[in-house]
C-alpha cells in the first residue's frame, strides 16, 4: 500500500463526501450510464456555454465538522448573553427539554416538508390542529390559521384582510394604535404603501376620529398598559371597520379574549410560548378570526376530513384561498411558513397544560407587581395604572440606569424620550427582581418580598380579568409527565414521513440533507438567547456571522448587496418587487407598474405580484416548457413604458437551463424593466453560473433549500435577496436596528431585522463545510443524480422536458397524463401507492397538472435514487397490467392506496390481489416498512363541514 | 300557451350516445332543447341544458328524463323562475372551488334561485398544483336587474360549500 499524504490523512474535504450521496466510484458509474466521463464535462455540456461561470472563487477551503463547529464557536462567543428585560414582542422563555431533544433537534420533526401528503403527515397535522385549537382558545374567536411568519406581518396580513372583508365601506384608511410594537407599525406602513391605503398613527381612544375600514390595537401595549378594547372594539365596529387585535398568549391566560369582546381578527407571536429569542427568529405568529372571514383568511389551516374507511384524517383546508391555486388573486403570498415553531409552541402548552401557562403567567406577572411596588414606594412613576409584564417609567438618569443594567448583565429597553421599559417573563426570579429595583433605583434595595406580596392589588382591570376558560380540551390535559409527553411526541413522529426514512424527492422543494453539524448551533445559547434588539456591542459574534454570510453570498451569485430580513423566499420577492418599485420611482417612472410573469411560473410569483399592486400580465411557455420569447416580446413591448419587471425562475420551474436566457434578460432591460429572478432553483447555479452574470437585477436565495435549512414541516425558512448595486439603497431597513447602508425610512419587511437570524448557522456551517469546491460539486452531483434518475425512468414514462441535448437539469417532469388517459390510473393514485412502497410522492402538478416533478439532490445515494425509479417502475408495470386486464380498473392496487395496517389486518380480504403486493410489493419494505397511518383522505368532504379545531378525544380513537 | 322553462343538469359515467339519449327525452316528451353546454369533467360527463315546453308538459319531461338514470344517466331538473327578463348589468364570477360531481348543477341553480341569469359558463377542472386535487374553476357572465345587489350572488354562491370562492370581476 502506498502511503498516504498527510493531507490525504487530514481529510478535510471529508464533509463533502458525507453530504453528497454517491461516492466518487457511484459518480463514475452513473456518469457512464448516462454517457459522460467526468462531473466537469456533463454540467459543461448542459449549462448553456455564455452563461458558465469558470472563476474559481476563494470563499472557503473544504472544513471538517469539528474544525468549523469550532470556528463558529469562537464567532457565537462574541456574543453576549444577558438578561432581557427588552420585551417588544420577544421574552426569555424556558424550552421543556423534552421538547428540545425530541422536537427541535429531532430530524424526524425537522426534516419533513409541507404536509402535502396527508396520509403520511398525520402526526404533524394533529400537532398543528392543537396549535390552531390553542390559539381559538386563548384569543376567543372561532378559527384560526397555522402559522405565519412573525407578529408585524400577521399585522399587516390583518390589514390586508380587513380590507377584504369590510363591506360597504370605502375608506382606504388603516388606523393603527400608537402604542402597537414599532417594528409592527414599520411593517404594517409598509405593506400599505404598496397597496396605496394611508395609515394613521394615533393614540388608540382617538380611533372614532377617523373614517377607516380597519384598525390594530396592542393588547397589553408598548407601555404595558392593559387598555380597555372591549371600548376600543365597539368604537371601531361603530365606523363600521373591522377590529384587529394583537396580543401576547401568556397575557391571554390572564386577560379576558379578545373575542369575546368581539374583536374581528386576533393575532400576535408565539414565541414565547417555549421558542427561543434567536436574535429575531424563527418564531410562529398566530392569526385567528371569526368563521365568517374564513374565505379571507391568509395561510395554511388544518381541517377535520375522513379517509375512504370513515375514519377521521386530517389535512390542509380550503386550499382553494392560496397562491398555489389562486395566484395572483390569492389572499397572500404566504408559503414557506413556521411550522416546527408552532408545533414547539403548542408542545409547550400540552407540557404546561392550561394550569401550568397560568401559573407562568401570573408568576410574571406577580414579580411584575412587586417589581412595580417596590419602585412606587421610592417616588418612581409609572406611565401606566395596569399592566401585564411591562412597566414603563422615567428616571432622572437614564443613562447611569442603562449602564448599571449593563453591568449587571441586565438589558431594558429605552425610547427615543429616555422612557426607560421593562418586561418580565418565564425566567424572572426574585433575586432578579431585587436586582432590577436596585439598578433602577440605584442603591441596594432590601424589601421584605413577602409581607410585599400579601398585599398586593391587582393589576389587571376587573372588567378585563380572564373568566373564560381555555385549553379545556383533553390533549392539553393529559401529557405533563414527561413519560407521556415524549411518547406522546414520540406517537405523532411516528405517523410522519421525513428524510430520516426515505428520499422525498420534491421538484422545485430541494430535500437535501441536513446535517446534524449545521444544526447543532442552532440550540446554542450564544445564539439562541439573544434579543433581536440587544445592544450593538452584544452581538458581535452574529454580526461576524452576518457579514461573513453576506460576503459569501454576494460572491456566490455576484450580487452586489444582500438584504437578510426576508423569512422566506416569498417574502424575498415580495421585499425584491418593492425594490424594484421604489427604485423606479425614484426615476420618476412610478407608472412602470406590469409584472411580467411565465405561466409556468410559481404561484408565490403572482401572489407577491399582487401584493406589490403590480399588474400581472402572463406570457406563454413553449413546448419545450421554456420561455416563448415571441410572445414576451411582444408583452414587454406592449407593456412599454409600464413595464416595471420580470419574474422567472432559473432553471425554469421545468427543471431546463434555458438557453435563450441572456437574450430575455435583455428584452426586459431594453424595454425599462427589472429582471427579478425568481432563487428557488440557486441550488442549479451554485459554482457555475452566477444570477446577476446572467442579467438578474435582484434574486432571492431560498436558504432552506439550496444552503440546507431544513423546511421543518412546512417552515421556517429564509428568503435573502441580492440585487445589483442600482438597487441596494432601496433594500427593507428596520425601525428599531438601523441596517448597514440601507435608508432608515425605507421600510421593513419582516418584525426582525435580520428575519430569522437563528438559523443562519446552518447555511454558515453549510458553506465552510463544503467549502466552495464542495459547493461547485454538489451542484455538479444534484445534475448527474437527475439526470442519471430520468435516465432510468424514461423507457418507463415519457419525461416531459429537456434542453437541447437532451438533458435535464438538477429536476425533470414525468408526464403521467397519457397513462391517465389510457388507464383511468390518476397522478393522485400513483402518488399514494408511492406510500406503499416506503417514498413520499415528487412535486404533484407543478408546474404542469398530471406530471410529477422529481428532484433528488445531491445528499442521495445512487442505492436511493435506484430504489425509487425501482419502484416507479413496479408501479408502471401494476399499471400496465391494469391495461391489460390482469387487475381490476377499479380494485386495484393504485386506486386503492396506500394501505394502512388496518386493510392488512382486515379478516376478509376481498380484493383481487393480494396482501403482500397491497403491503410489502418490494423486500425494502419487508426489511422497513412504514404505515401510512389513515386511508386516502377524502378532501371534497371535509371542505364541505369545514372543522379546524381538535375532535374529542375518543373520535381519535375510533 | 304558457311555456316552462327547466334547466337541467345532466351527469352520467362517460359513455357514448349521452346528449343524443338526452335530446330525445326532451323533444319525445314535448320539449324543446334551447342551449347547452356539455363537457366531461373529472372522468364524468356533466352537461347543462335549458329547455322549454308548455306548462302541462312539464310533468311529462320530468318522468321522460327521470326513466334515464336506468341507463345510467342522472338529471336534476331545476324550473326557472325569472319572469321574462328585463335589460339588466352583466355581472362576471369567477369560482374557485373543489371540484366535486355535480357542482355545475349547484352553482347554476343557485345563480337561477336568485334569478341571475347566466348568459355564458366556461368551466375548467384541473389537477391542482403541489396537492394535486381536483380544482373547479368556472368563468360565468350572468345578468341580473340594474338594481340588484351584487352581494347576493357571493353570498348564495359561497353558501354551496366552504371552499367555494367568488369574485366578481370588473
Ligand atoms: C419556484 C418557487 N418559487 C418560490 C417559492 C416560495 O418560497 P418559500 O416557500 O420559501 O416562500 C418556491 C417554494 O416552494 C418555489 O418552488
Amino acid at each position: 500500500m502506498s502511503k498516504p499524504s498527510l493531507s490525504e490523512l487530514l481529510n478535510s474535504d471529508e464533509f463533502t463526501q458525507r453530504h453528497i450521496g454517491p461516492n466518487e466510484s457511484e459518480q463514475a458509474e452513473m456518469l457512464e450510464h448516462i454517457h459522460f466521463k467526468s462531473l466537469d464535462e456533463l454540467s459543461n455540456e448542459i449549462l448553456p456555454s455564455d452563461i458558465q461561470f469558470s472563476n474559481d472563487l476563494e470563499i472557503t477551503a473544504p472544513n471538517t465538522e469539528a474544525d468549523a463547529l469550532k470556528e463558529l464557536k469562537a464567532i457565537a462567543s462574541k456574543n453576549k448573553v444577558f438578561k432581557s428585560y427588552i420585551g417588544m414582542g420577544y421574552h426569555e422563555t424556558t424550552v421543556p427539554n423534552v421538547i428540545l431533544r425530541n422536537v427541535l433537534e429531532n430530524p424526524g420533526w425537522y426534516t419533513a416538508y409541507t404536509p402535502y401528503q396527508p396520509e403520511i403527515a398525520q402526526g404533524r397535522l394533529e400537532a398543528l390542529l392543537n396549535y390552531q385549537q390553542m390559539v381559538i382558545d386563548l384569543t376567543g374567536m372561532e378559527m384560526a390559521n397555522a402559522s405565519l411568519l412573525d407578529e408585524a406581518t400577521a399585522a399587516a396580513e390583518a390589514m390586508a384582510m380587513a380590507k377584504r372583508v369590510v363591506k360597504k365601506n370605502k375608506s382606504e384608511v388603516f388606523f393603527v394604535d400608537s402604542s402597537c410594537l414599532p417594528q409592527t407599525i414599520d411593517v404594517v406602513k409598509t405593506r400599505a404603501s404598496a397597496f396605496g391605503f394611508e395609515v394613521v398613527v394615533d393614540k388608540a381612544e382617538n380611533v372614532a376620529d377617523y373614517d377607516i375600514f380597519g384598525a390594530l390595537f396592542q393588547y397589553p401595549n408598548m407601555d404595558g398598559s392593559v387598555l380597555n378594547i372591549k371600548e376600543l372594539i365597539e368604537k371601531t365596529h361603530s365606523l363600521n371597520a373591522i377590529a384587529a387585535v394583537a396580543t401576547d398568549l401568556l397575557a391571554l391566560t390572564l386577560l379576558e379574549a379578545p373575542g369575546t369582546f368581539g374583536a374581528d381578527i386576533v393575532l400576535g407571536s408565539a414565541q414565547r410560548f417555549g421558542v427561543p429569542m434567536g436574535y429575531g427568529g424563527p418564531h410562529a405568529a398566530f392569526f385567528a378570526t371569526r368563521d365568517q372571514f374564513k374565505r379571507a383568511i391568509p395561510g395554511r389551516i388544518i381541517g377535520v376530513s375522513i379517509d375512504s374507511r370513515g375514519k377521521q384524517a386530517l389535512r390542509m383546508a380550503l386550499q382553494t384561498r392560496e397562491q398555489h391555486i389562486r395566484r395572483e388573486k390569492a389572499n397572500s403570498n404566504i408559503c414557506t411558513a413556521q411550522v416546527l415553531l408552532a408545533n414547539m409552541a403548542v408542545f409547550y402548552a400540552i407540557y404546561h397544560g392550561p394550569k401550568g401557562l397560568s401559573r407562568i403567567a401570573q408568576r410574571v406577572n406577580r414579580y411584575t407587581s412587586l417589581l412595580a411596588e417596590v419602585l412606587t414606594t421610592h417616588g418612581v412613576k409609572l406611565s401606566t395604572e395596569s399592566y401585564f409584564d411591562t412597566l414603563t417609567f422615567q428616571v432622572e438618569n437614564t443613562a447611569n440606569v442603562i449602564s448599571r443594567a449593563e453591568a449587571n448583565g441586565y438589558n431594558l429597553r429605552v425610547d427615543s424620550s429616555g422612557t426607560l421599559g421593562l418586561s418580565c417573563h418565564e425566567k424572572t426570579s426574585l433575586h432578579d427582581v431585587k436586582n432590577l429595583a436596585s439598578i433602577i433605583l440605584g442603591f441596594e434595595v432590601e424589601a421584605d418580598f413577602t409581607a410585599l406580596d400579601a398585599n398586593l392589588t391587582a393589576s389587571i382591570p376587573e372588567e378585563l380579568t380572564r373568566k373564560t376558560e381555555f385549553l379545556t380540551h383533553s390533549v392539553f390535559n393529559s401529557h405533563h409527565s414527561e413519560t407521556e409527553m415524549l411518547r406522546y411526541l414520540r406517537k405523532l413522529e411516528s405517523r410522519d414521513l421525513a428524510l430520516n426514512h426515505s428520499m422525498i424527492s420534491l421538484g422545485s422543494c430541494t430535500m437535501k440533507l441536513n446535517a446534524t453539524a449545521e444544526m447543532i448551533p442552532v440550540t446554542w445559547p450564544e445564539f439562541g438567547e439573544i434579543h433581536p434588539f440587544a445592544p450593538q456591542e452584544q452581538v458581535l459574534g452574529y454580526k461576524e456571522l452576518l457579514v461573513d454570510l453576506d460576503t459569501k453570498l454576494r460572491a456566490i451569485t455576484g450580487f452586489d448587496a444582500i438584504s437578510l430580513q426576508p423569512n422566506s423566499g416569498a417574502q424575498g420577492e415580495y421585499a425584491g418587487l418593492l425594490a424594484i418599485s421604489k427604485y423606479h420611482e425614484s426615476r420618476g417612472e412610478g407608472h412602470r407598474n406590469i409584472c411580467l410573469i411565465p405561466q409556468s411560473a410559481h404561484g408565490t410569483n403572482p401572489a407577491s405580484a399582487q401584493m406589490a399592486s403590480m399588474k400581472v400580465v402572463v406570457t406563454k411557455c413553449d413546448d419545450q416548457g421554456n420561455v416563448d420569447i415571441n410572445d414576451l416580446k411582444t408583452k414587454a413591448e406592449q407593456a412599454g413604458e409600464n413595464l416595471s419587471c420580470l419574474m422567472i425562475t432559473y432553471p425554469s420551474t421545468h427543471g431546463v437551463y434555458e438557453s435563450g436566457i441572456k437574450q430575455i434578460c435583455n428584452i426586459v432591460h431594453e424595454h425599462g424593466g427589472q429582471v427579478y429572478m425568481d432563487g428557488a432553483n440557486l441550488n442549479a447555479q451554485v459554482g457555475l453560473t452566477r444570477p446577476a452574470d446572467i442579467g438578474a437585477d435582484v434574486s432571492h436565495m431560498n436558504l432552506h433549500k439550496t444552503f440546507a435549512i431544513p423546511h421543518g414541516g412546512g417552515g421556517p425558512g429564509m428568503g435573502p435577496i441580492g440585487v445589483k448595486s442600482h438597487l441596494a439603497p432601496f433594500l427593507s431597513s428596520h425601525p428599531v436596528i438601523p441596517v448597514d447602508n440601507v435608508p432608515n425610512d425605507n421600510g421593513a419587511v419582516s418584525a426582525a431585522p435580520y428575519g430569522s437570524a437563528s438559523i443562519l448557522p446552518i447555511s454558515w456551517m453549510y458553506i465552510h463545510m463544503l467549502g466552495y469546491s464542495g459547493l461547485k460539486k454538489s451542484t455538479q452531483v444534484a445534475l448527474l443524480n437527475a439526470n442519471y434518475l430520468a435516465l432510468r425512468l424514461k423507457g418507463h414514462f415519457p419525461i416531459l422536458y429537456s434542453g437541447p441535448k437532451g438533458l435535464v437539469a438538477h429536476e425533470c417532469i414525468i408526464d403521467l397524463r397519457p397513462l391517465k388517459a389510457e388507464t383511468g390510473i390518476t397522478e393522485v393514485d400513483i402518488a399514494k401507492r408511492l406510500m406503499d412502497y416506503g417514498f413520499h410522492a415528487p412535486t404533484m402538478s407543478f408546474p404542469v397538472a398530471g406530471t410529477f416533478m422529481v428532484e433528488p439532490t445531491e445528499s442521495e445515494p445512487k442505492s436511493e435514487i435506484d430504489r425509487f425509479a425501482d419502484a416507479m417502475i413496479a408501479i408502471r408495470q401494476e399499471i400496465e397490467a391494469i391495461r391489460k386486464g390482469e387487475l381490476d380498473s377499479k380494485d386495484n392496487p393504485l386506486t386503492n392506496a396506500p394501505h394502512t395496517m388496518t386493510d392488512i389486518i382486515e379478516g376478509d380480504w376481498k380484493r383481487s390481489y393480494s396482501r403482500e403486493l397491497a403491503a410489502f410489493p418490494t423486500k425494502e419494505v419487508k426489511a422497513f416498512k412504514f404505515w401510512p397511518f389513515v386511508n386516502r383522505i377524502d378532501d371534497v368532504y371535509g371542505d364541505r363541514n369545514l372543522i379546524c379545531t381538535c375532535p374529542t378525544m375518543e373520535a381519535y380513537e375510533e | 300557451m304558457n311555456s316552462a322553462q327547466l334547466i337541467l343538469t345532466v351527469m352520467a359515467e362517460d359513455q357514448p350516445g349521452i346528449v343524443d339519449k338526452v335530446s330525445k327525452a326532451v323533444v319525445s316528451s314535448g320539449g324543446n332543447w334551447l342551449e347547452s353546454n356539455m363537457s366531461r369533467l373529472a372522468g364524468k360527463f356533466t352537461g347543462i341544458v335549458s329547455i322549454e315546453c308548455p306548462q302541462e308538459k312539464v310533468t311529462d319531461v320530468k318522468q321522460s328524463l327521470a326513466l334515464l338514470s336506468n341507463t345510467g344517466i342522472r338529471v336534476l331538473i331545476d324550473e326557472s323562475t325569472s319572469q321574462a327578463i328585463e335589460p339588466g348589468q352583466l355581472i362576471n364570477l369567477y369560482i374557485t372551488s373543489n371540484d366535486r360531481p355535480g357542482i355545475v348543477s349547484e352553482v347554476s341553480s343557485a345563480l337561477a334561485s336568485v334569478g341571475a341569469n347566466v348568459l355564458s359558463l366556461h368551466t375548467e377542472c384541473s389537477s391542482a398544483a403541489m396537492s394535486a386535487g381536483f380544482i373547479f374553476e368556472a368563468k360565468i357572465t350572468s345578468e341580473v336587474p340594474l338594481d340588484f345587489d351584487v352581494s347576493i350572488l357571493t353570498d348564495v354562491l359561497e353558501k354551496l360549500s366552504d371552499d367555494l370562492i367568488v369574485d366578481i370581476v370588473e
